[in-house]
């Protein structure tokens, strides 16, 4: 797994939290983590409204759990861990049956014109839809890996895994994405 | 796995690390150097260069609204005031407990201290009035000559201090369950 390294906000905050000054961290933490929490969560649940909520509880328990924090993690991977959990929980609610490897294969207008000529503007494509046709795991790796900037340090990090998983899901990702843009050609 | 899938799995990675800049010097000049001699890697490396340009544009951040901070600080505080509120109440909950407890030790003590009375006082009577009637006082002073250190008056109130006791801590007992 990898090692997060501390930033300086997390030390400020975990010196707050020393000091048992809970609102004062929360204040620093708040700020610091608002996005991070944000994308992790719409990289999982791809509804933006219900990302926000989602946010809004993982905050409330991160609010709650603060005095019981006692550093055997690092801040943000205990931080990035709640958003987790809060996630696939919300998700187990709305989606009991549904298993996080299922597979999708078939023709996808999307993906397809991705397969066009060089002159089209592939951009243009619903990229959403495109990625609906991954394989859960694949799509939160893509989707993260976009939304922070194409950085694999971060990526890792939101998503609790092995940089070099994290690599190796979004190789297969992309060779997967090409695939089907070449059958549905 | 064909010819071509070998090739694919040798390459492809490399050339997405080409695309990612997750390479160092040496590994970009190998790779590029092999995409100048293969055609199959060039078409599959523009393929990766148009899928990605694809991600970046449609994969735009979202953006928390202005108001995020403000709602979660907001859903805080009154988790805080019902925290508070809920410690009050325990607080008072506790307080009428024990203030019901004292006020429980209270009646029992009084209970004790009114049997005990009440016992005492009749047995004194009902004693007096017996030994006056079978003339014990006489065989009592009969006995004297082996407990001649003992004065009848002391004997007479010990005895009768004794049983009054017993019976007052039976009636207490009784009384407290009672009240309790």
């Amino acid at each position: 797994m990898m090692q997060a390294v501390a930033s300086d906000a997390d030390i400020a905050i975990q010196e707050c939290l020393r000091a048992k000054r809970f609102r004062e961290a929360f204040a620093l933490l708040l700020p610091h983590y608002r996005d991070k929490v944000f994308r992790l969560c719409f990289s999982m649940l791809q509804q933006r409204a219900w990302a926000e909520d989602v946010s809004q509880d993982v905050f409330l328990r991160i609010w709650r759990a603060l005095p019981g924090f006692a550093g055997q993690s690092s801040l943000s991977t205990w931080i990035y861990a709640i958003s987790r959990n809060a996630c696939l929980s919300e998700l187990r609610k709305r989606r009991p049956q549904v298993s996080i490897d299922d597979d999708t294969e078939g023709y996808h207008p999307e993906v397809a014109a991705l397969a066009v000529s060089d002159a089209d503007d592939s951009a243009t494509v619903s990229v959403t839809q495109m990625l609906d046709q991954l394989p859960e795991r694949y799509r939160q790796a893509v989707t993260l890996f976009y939304m922070e900037d194409k950085s694999y340090e971060q990526t890792a990090a939101s998503l609790g895994m092995p940089l070099g998983t994290v690599k190796a899901l979004l190789h297969r990702a992309r060779k997967k994405l090409i695939e089907l843009a070449r059958d549905a050609a | 796995m064909n010819e071509f899938e070998q090739h694919d799995s040798t390459w492809n990675d490399r050339l997405q690390d080409l695309l990612d800049g997750d390479v160092d010097a040496s590994e970009r000049a190998a790779v590029e150097s092999h995409l100048a001699a293969c055609a199959h890697c060039r078409t599959q490396y523009a393929h990766f260069k148009r899928l990605d340009s694809a991600l970046a544009a449609g994969l735009a951040v979202p953006e928390l609204g202005a108001s995020f901070d403000h709602q979660v600080l907001a859903r805080i505080d009154a988790m805080d005031a019902q925290a508070r509120d809920q410690a009050r109440r325990q607080a008072d909950r506790e307080f009428q407990q024990s203030l019901q407890a004292l006020a429980r030790s209270w009646r029992r003590g009084l209970a004790f201290v009114l049997g005990g009375s009440v016992a005492g006082i009749a047995l004194a009577f009902a004693f007096t009035a017996w030994a006056d009637a079978a003339d014990v006082a006489e065989r009592l002073l009969g006995m004297t000559g082996r407990i001649a250190f003992v004065p009848t008056d002391t004997l007479h109130t010990l005895v009768t201090a004794l049983i009054g006791a017993g019976i007052g801590a039976g009636i207490s007992k009784w009384l407290a369950a009672t009240l309790d």
